[in-house]
């Protein structure tokens, strides 16, 4: 296994890092040195040091604590997303692909439609109606991002129902439903994982943009996102507000993506330049 | 050529009926039509405003009037007045947004243009190098990399320490007293970072792209059969190679627009210019529904232009599309 591995940096080091993440934010009310919502008058704005590794808010809150829980809030939204649209791509594509003719039409058509608008006037948009909390980020980000998943699963089952095997399944008399949970999907697998991967680290950076803005994750809840909106208030003042921060998103989503590219390597050693 | 143009011209039909119709279900499918029920109690939206939202579209109406209704003002460019206290019409207020959020997305496009095509060549053709291995490790950090995170620290580094350039707004207060090039010159200063800012996500895409076509294209048999022939390295690599490899580019450069688009809010944002961007995060700040709905549509609709304009190049850089063979 670590053999196997060794041959694949990407992964290695792409599932390193996610699993690092992983474990910080499961255990971040263990590993927080302090409680991330306190406040602390005394200790507005400190910079970096022994006590505050990464120094401290405006209210006095220790960063690095807030950004261990951040990271939870972070791949929670990143996981449950991902989750939303991976089903419903998996759903649309895979009704696309398997029945074909208007269907296929009708569906693929309305993926274009959807395509047209910019992703995050969407998303604003969208929040803009509803108001602004961590389940509706979750649900509007998964909303807005299955026309990829879509497209890919239309694309695998097109050319695996002319594979002789699905043909000779297909011939036997399996019924449609049985085709496709034991024989299409199951071989679609690969590509959909790695775009649920890469999909991942899409939602952690439009839920970071978000936050940024004020429209995710409202503060006293920590997010990458909104610390981050606390550093360009005080950009000439605490630069460990906007460092940190960043550092984090930028770590965890080359995590994501390296896995991902990891994975589609492994899946598919062609495409491998 | 032209057949193929009035083809793609008519295609657009279809989708702006589509994009017109998810706008529509948006604004009603919302639980509880938020626009409108719920707002009583929201001391943001008066009730005149709320009546005014409710003659705009006509919400007494059953459903389907009220969408062709809509769709009747839309054609004419009509898009309702804003809530804000100034009740201007909302293409008005857009218009005189849109130069700024243009100048910088088509600033961007040149930018990933010119500096990924580059990059991604010398990658390809000197592939392993360290030039590669180096231009590898930028496209994945350019990947993962939060652009406004970027914005914040170039904007600590070169606009608060170094005091190199301006980081908010898009001119210089003495600009009223500044000539007709000071003037243009402040106007680019100001365009600097976020033209950098906007451009860097798409700068690693293009430049991977480009590497990955143009090693494909250099294993092509015609590239071999030219190499047997005797044709110079050079010729073959910037004449042949990247003309064929060049060509994906354009489609690329057409879908990367809605990114560019919903980019500009946070861009716009973070430097406090005065675009399109800045204006929606506002209006959803303020809850102005009929300016949120209009840059949606209008953002959309931009979308669809950049695209036609990308597939129209396609074709007339590409005989094969152009005589309906692609």
């Amino acid at each position: 296994m670590f053999d196997y591995l060794k041959q694949q940096p990407l992964m290695l080091v792409g599932g390193g890092i996610v699993l690092i993440i992983a474990f910080l934010a499961a255990f971040a009310p263990w590993l927080a040195p302090y409680d991330p919502t306190s406040i602390n008058v005394r200790d507005i704005l400190m910079p970096p040091s022994w006590q505050h590794w990464c120094g401290t808010d405006t209210l006095g809150r220790d960063v690095f604590s807030r950004m261990l829980y951040g990271a939870r809030i972070s791949l929670a939204v990143g996981f449950v997303a991902v989750g939303l649209s991976i089903a419903i791509g998996v759903a649309l594509g895979a009704m696309a692909g398997y029945m074909g003719g208007r269907m296929d039409t009708w569906i693929m058509r309305s993926t274009d439609m959807v395509l047209c608008f910019p992703t995050f006037f969407l998303i604003l948009a969208v929040i803009a109606f509803l108001e602004p909390s961590i389940w509706n980020i979750m649900i509007v980000i998964g909303l807005t991002s299955w026309m990829g998943v879509t497209r890919l699963v239309r694309a695998e089952f097109l050319s695996l129902r002319s594979r002789e095997f699905i043909q000779a399944a297909e011939s036997l008399g399996v019924s449609p439903m049985r085709l496709i949970w034991k024989y299409l999907l199951p071989n679609a697998m690969g590509p959909i994982m790695v775009s649920a991967v890469l999909g991942i680290a899409g939602a952690v950076l439009v839920e970071s943009g978000l936050s940024f803005l004020g429209l995710g994750v409202q503060p006293p809840d920590p997010s990458w996102g909104n610390i981050l909106t606390e550093g360009k208030d005080n950009i000439q003042l605490a630069w460990w507000l906007s460092l940190y921060p960043g550092l984090a998103i930028l770590i965890t989503v080359l995590g994501y993506n390296l896995l991902g590219e990891g994975l589609r390597d492994v899946f598919d050693p062609k495409l491998k330049s | 050529m032209r057949t193929y143009a009035l083809k793609r011209l008519l295609g657009m039909f279809p989708l702006l009926l589509g994009i017109t119709m998810i706008s529509f279900a948006m604004m009603h499918l919302a639980p509880g039509e938020p626009a409108v029920t719920g707002q009583e109690f929201n001391p943001k939206v008066s009730s005149q405003d709320i009546e005014r939202l409710r003659s705009y579209y006509g919400l007494d109406k059953p459903l389907y009037e009220q969408y062709w209704n809509w769709l009747k003002r839309l054609a004419v460019l009509d898009f309702g007045e804003s809530f804000s206290s100034d009740h201007r019409p909302v293409l008005d207020k857009v218009l005189e947004r849109l130069p700024v959020t243009l100048w910088i997305n088509i600033l961007a496009m040149m930018v990933i243009f010119l500096v990924a095509i580059p990059i991604g060549v010398m990658s390809a053709v000197k592939q392993d190098s360290w030039f590669d291995r180096t231009m590898t490790v930028f496209v994945f950090i350019g990947f993962a990399i939060p652009s406004f995170w970027l914005g914040l620290l170039l904007m600590m580094g070169l606009g608060v320490n170094m005091n190199l350039l301006p980081i908010s707004g898009i001119h210089d207060y003495s600009w009223q007293q500044m000539g007709f090039w000071e003037q243009q010159l402040d106007f680019f200063k100001h365009l600097i970072l976020p033209v950098f800012v906007s451009a860097i996500g798409g700068l690693a895409g293009m430049s991977r792209f480009m590497r990955t076509g143009m090693l494909e294209v250099i294993r092509a048999d015609y590239i071999t059969t030219a190499r047997a022939m005797g044709v110079p390295e050079n010729t073959i690599r910037y004449r042949l190679a990247l003309k064929n490899a060049i060509l994906p580019i354009i489609t690329l450069l057409g879908l990367s627009i809605p990114g560019l688009i919903g980019g500009s809010v946070i861009v716009e944002y973070l430097f406090s210019l005065p675009g399109m961007g800045r204006l929606f995060y506002e209006a959803i700040l303020a809850r102005d529904y009929t300016v949120v709905m209009g840059i949606t549509v209008i953002g959309a609709v931009l979308t669809l232009i950049g695209n036609l304009m990308a597939d129209l190049a396609y074709a007339w850089a590409d005989p094969r599309i152009r005589q309906g063979q692609g």
